[in-house]
C-alpha cells in the first residue's frame, strides 16, 4: 500500500494514497506501528482515499487508543464522500477528533 | 442494455482485493459512477471476509449485472448459508467496542444497498444485492 509518512515537530504525519479495506489494512496498521512509538501523535490525512471499509476504521480506533492510552493524540482530516459516511455510520466521528483539513489539524494539536 | 461479468474467487483476503479489481473495472467499463463504484467496493470488502469466514466455502462466485436503472449483484457459494438479509438493527453509535465492528460491517452493507435477499438454487447459497443507479 502507497503511503506517504513524514516526521513533523510533535508529530507523525500520515497520509494514505489509496483505498483502505481488508487486503490493504494490515499495510496501514503497520505503516503506522512503524511510524512512531505509542507516545506518538498522528495526523492522518484522508484526502486521498477513495474509499474505506470497517477494515480501516479498526486500525484507525486501535491506533487511536494505543495513543490515548499513551498520552498521545490521533487527529483525522480530509475526510470525503464514502470515508466520511462510512465514520458517520460508525458513529466513530462523534468519538474521534476530527478536522476539516491538515492546517485545523495542526492548529487543533497545538492547543 | 444489459451488461454483465463473472468472477470466481478463492475465500482469501486475495480473493476480496480480486473482487475490488473486477468491480472497479466493471464499472468504470459501464460508465458506473465513481461514488457508486466505491460504495459497491466496500460493500464487497464487507461481506466477502464474512462469507469466507462463516460458510467456509472455499470458492466464491460472483456476477455482477448492469440494468437500466440498476446493479444487481449476485454472490454464490457451495457452503454453509449465510443469511444476511434480515439482519436486526443496532442502536447508533455503536462506540469504540471493536467487537461491534461485525456489526458495523453488515450496517454498512444494508445502508449502501437498496435490496438484499438470500436464497438456494442448485446446490449453491446465493446473495443477491440490487443497488439502484437514481
Amino acid at each position: 500500500m502507497k503511503i506517504d509518512i513524514q516526521t513533523k515537530d510533535g508529530y507523525i504525519y500520515v497520509e494514505p494514497q489509496e483505498r483502505i479495506d481488508s487486503n490493504t489494512s494490515p499495510d496501514f496498521q503497520k505503516a503506522l506501528g512503524e511510524a512512531g512509538s505509542p507516545a506518538a501523535s498522528y495526523i492522518v490525512n484522508f484526502s486521498n482515499v477513495p474509499y474505506m471499509s470497517s477494515a480501516g476504521l479498526r486500525v484507525v480506533m486501535v491506533t487511536a487508543k494505543a495513543s490515548s492510552t499513551a498520552n498521545g493524540t490521533l487527529i483525522l482530516c480530509g475526510l470525503n464522500g464514502i470515508v466520511k459516511e462510512v465514520f458517520e455510520m460508525s458513529g466513530f466521528n462523534n468519538i474521534l477528533a476530527i478536522c476539516e483539513d491538515v492546517a485545523a489539524a495542526e492548529k487543533l494539536l497545538s492547543k | 442494455m444489459m451488461a454483465s461479468n463473472v468472477l470466481k474467487v478463492r475465500s482469501s483476503v486475495k480473493g476480496v482485493g480480486r473482487a475490488s479489481a473486477f468491480v472497479q473495472t466493471f464499472c468504470r467499463e459501464n460508465a458506473v459512477p465513481d461514488n457508486i463504484a466505491s460504495q459497491l467496493c466496500v460493500v464487497l470488502d464487507e461481506i466477502l471476509p464474512g462469507i469466507s469466514k462463516i460458510t467456509t466455502s472455499p470458492r466464491i462466485h460472483l456476477e455482477i449485472i448492469k440494468h437500466a436503472q440498476s446493479l444487481e449483484f449476485l454472490i454464490s457459494q457451495e457452503g454453509a448459508k449465510y443469511d444476511i438479509s434480515n439482519q436486526q438493527a443496532i442502536h447508533w453509535p455503536i462506540g469504540a467496542e471493536d467487537s461491534r465492528i461485525s456489526d458495523l460491517s453488515l450496517q454498512i452493507v444494508h445502508r449502501f444497498m437498496n435490496k438484499i435477499e438470500c436464497y438456494q438454487a442448485a446446490g449453491l447459497n446465493t446473495t443477491r444485492l440490487i443497488k439502484n443507479l437514481e
